[in-house]
C-alpha cells in the first residue's frame, strides 16, 4: 500500500494550540555579549545608536 | 530581526573583522539560540556557557568558516551540535554511549496557549500529549511552530531529509489533534 505523503501545506497553522514565546530581555542579551567581547578582548563594543547600520526588517 | 540577506551581510562583515557586525549578529540570534539550547539541555547557565563558547569559536575561526548561505540555520545547527556533544560527553562518563543522543525537548504548561476556556488540568493533558511525542517529532514541531522555520531550514539544522521533516511534523500534528479532540470530549463531559 502506498504510504500517504503529506504535502507541505497540509499541516500549516493547524496545531490545536499556540506556543507561548519566552521573551529574552535586551539586558540578558547584552550581558551575554559582554562576556564574549571581554573574552575576545574587543576594544570597541557598539553603542546603542550605532546598531542601525543594517536596519532590521 | 534581520532577514536572510542581512544576516549574510553581517556574517560577511564579521569575516572581514567587523566586531560591530558580529555584535549585531549575536543580538539577532542569541535569544532564539538560548531558548533552543535550554529546551534541549534544561539548564540556562550551561546553555549560556555553551553559546558563549560557540560565538567565541566562530569569531576565531571566521575566515576558515567562510561564506554561509543561511546564517540562522548554520548557527542553530552548530548550537544543536555543541549541546548534543556536551550531553554525549557527560553521559559517556556513566554509560558506554556511542551514538549521538536525540534532543529531548520538554514542554511545560506555560509553553502552550490554548484558544478555548481550557482549565489548567486540561492544559496539562495537552502538555503531556506533546511531551509524549517521539523526540524527533517534538523537535520539529518546536522548530516549525515556535521558531517558524521552514522545512528546508529544519532539515538543514537536524541533518535529516526534507521529506522526513515533513512527515514528522505531519505525524506529530495528527497525534496532537487527536489528543485535543479527546480533551474536548473530556471537557464537555
Amino acid at each position: 500500500m502506498k504510504k500517504k505523503t503529506p504535502s507541505v501545506k497540509q499541516d500549516e497553522e493547524e496545531l490545536p494550540f499556540s506556543f507561548s514565546k519566552k521573551a529574552i530581555t535586551p539586558e540578558k542579551t547584552d550581558e551575554h555579549w559582554q562576556k564574549i567581547a571581554d573574552e575576545l578582548k574587543f576594544n570597541d563594543n557598539p553603542p546603542e545608536q550605532e546598531k542601525d547600520d543594517i536596519p532590521p526588517t | 530581526m534581520y532577514n536572510v540577506t542581512q544576516l549574510i551581510q553581517l556574517w560577511d562583515n564579521t569575516r572581514g573583522g567587523d566586531q560591530k557586525s558580529y555584535a549585531l549578529l549575536h543580538q539577532s540570534l542569541y535569544p532564539g539560540l538560548f531558548i533552543y539550547a535550554v529546551k534541549i539541555i534544561k539548564d540556562e547557565d550551561l546553555a549560556d556557557d555553551l553559546l558563549q563558547d560557540l560565538f567565541i569559536n566562530f569569531w576565531q575561526k571566521r575566515q576558515h568558516i567562510g561564506s554561509i548561505k543561511n546564517v540562522k540555520s548554520y548557527f542553530y545547527r552548530a548550537t544543536r551540535s555543541i549541546v548534543l556533544n556536551y550531553i554525549k560527553s557527560t553521559q559517556a562518563l556513566a554509560t558506554k554511549l556511542d551514538a549521538m543522543p536525540e534532543p529531548e525537548f520538554e514542554f511545560t504548561k506555560e509553553d502552550l496557549i490554548l484558544s478555548r476556556e481550557f482549565d489548567e488540568k486540561l492544559k496539562g493533558l495537552m502538555t503531556v500529549a506533546l511531551n509524549k511525542l517521539p523526540s524527533k517529532q517534538r523537535e520539529v514541531i518546536y522548530m516549525r511552530f515556535y521558531e517558524n522555520m521552514d522545512y528546508n531550514e529544519i532539515a538543514e539544522i537536524t541533518g535529516t531529509r526534507y521529506q522526513s521533516v515533513v512527515n514528522n511534523v505531519y505525524r506529530g500534528i495528527q497525534v496532537l489533534r487527536n489528543a485535543a479532540e479527546l480533551i474536548q470530549i473530556y471537557a464537555g463531559a
